[in-house]
């Protein structure tokens, strides 16, 4: 027989945090580092509290009914102060563990959709210059041998016309 | 019809912003031309009149003519001739270099095209005249005729022109009459 032991998702971030709980519909209010939830149990509110380096989850130990002794009736020890449907608080931190890690995948996504915009901005800025540097370099080449320029834009493209009156 | 390459919108081959084409293929082979590239018949880019007609189209309002130069546009005369009349009809302006004389075009009769053209300018290329002072021309002999009133009033100038394009990327394209000098000292 082998067991399987799993720790819920550490929930480093606090504004992914709020969100997940948000859209799987926990109330919460803040309260300095700690986030207090709709949910409680015998000992008052469940929170999130900050301590080291993550979000912990707070709560009565024995309002988890998730235990084999508990299985068997899924009666919660003080009946129905839970207005969640999130009847344990095993199954409520696997939902908040869920969209927890949807928001941080969708996040991700953002950031490298955004770091991919930066660097085409800077890609393109730095053509840009570029091509504004040469223009004035050929500019300044040309009034020195005596052109008149005279410069149009057409179709993104820069054209200098050049003339010079011979005699 | 044969083509060596289009300027859609250039400011140096006649009056006003102008779409350019320089047509692929030349039988006459002045000595010293600057674009002998453009003499063999071997096709380039091939296009329909039509289709040349609709891109023109699609530079309206911004250009006020067409210019036809090469390679020698004579040598695709019957083309040429549908092209310029189907500028014509769009009320734009003509104007074609050609290494012909005009006498040669009487001889070789081809006279109809000037029905079509504004500016014609004519004569062979001739390395010994070669001039980068005149506006148009290449060299001393080549003649400028405007043969319908719509340029009456143009003044010609003793200028060099050239036009330099930077495209998107930065790659630099120089049209025009340069001094060999000049290249060197603006690339």
């Amino acid at each position: 027989m082998s067991a399987i032991v799993r720790t819920v998702t550490p929930f480093l971030n606090k504004e992914l945090l709020l969100q997940a709980l948000k859209n799987i519909g926990c109330k919460y209010t803040l309260e300095g580092n700690d986030i207090l939830t709709d949910r409680k149990d015998y000992y008052g509110i469940q929170k999130f509290s900050f301590s080291n380096d993550r979000y912990v989850f707070l709560h009565d130990s024995s309002a988890e009914y998730n235990s084999p002794y508990m299985n068997a009736s899924r009666n919660y020890p003080w009946g129905n102060i839970n207005n969640q449907e999130y009847k344990s608080v095993s199954e409520f931190l696997q939902a908040v563990g869920e969209e927890y890690e949807k928001l941080y995948q969708k996040k991700l996504e953002e950031l490298e959709r955004q770091r991919l915009e930066e660097e085409q901005k800077r890609l393109e800025q730095e053509k840009l210059a570029f091509i504004e540097n040469l223009t004035n370099k050929i500019t300044q080449k040309a009034k020195e041998e005596g052109y008149t320029i005279k410069k149009e834009k057409v179709k993104g493209k820069v054209k200098l016309v050049l003339t010079k009156n011979t005699y | 019809m044969n083509i060596a390459h289009i300027e859609e919108q250039s400011f140096i081959y006649g009056p006003g912003c102008r779409f350019v084409i320089w047509v692929q293929g030349c039988s006459i082979h002045c000595k010293g031309c600057w674009n002998k590239d453009m003499w063999s018949f071997r096709p380039k880019h091939i296009f329909k009149v039509t289709e040349l007609v609709e891109k023109i189209q699609s530079e309206l309002p911004n250009i006020e003519g067409i210019t036809i130069l090469g390679g020698e546009p004579l040598d695709q005369f019957q083309e040429i001739f549908e092209l310029l009349t189907a500028c014509k009809k769009l009320n734009l302006t003509t104007m074609v270099f050609t290494g012909y004389e005009m006498d040669e075009i009487h001889k070789k009769s081809m006279s109809f095209l000037l029905e079509v053209c504004d500016i014609l300018i004519t004569g062979r290329y001739i390395e010994a005249l070669r001039t980068t002072h005149h506006q148009w021309i290449g060299s001393t002999n080549q003649e400028i005729h405007f043969l319908t009133d719509r340029y009456k009033d143009f003044k010609l100038h003793n200028t060099n022109y050239m036009e330099i394009t930077i495209d998107e990327m930065g790659k630099i394209q120089i049209l025009g009459f340069p001094d060999k000098d000049i290249l060197n000292k603006l690339s």
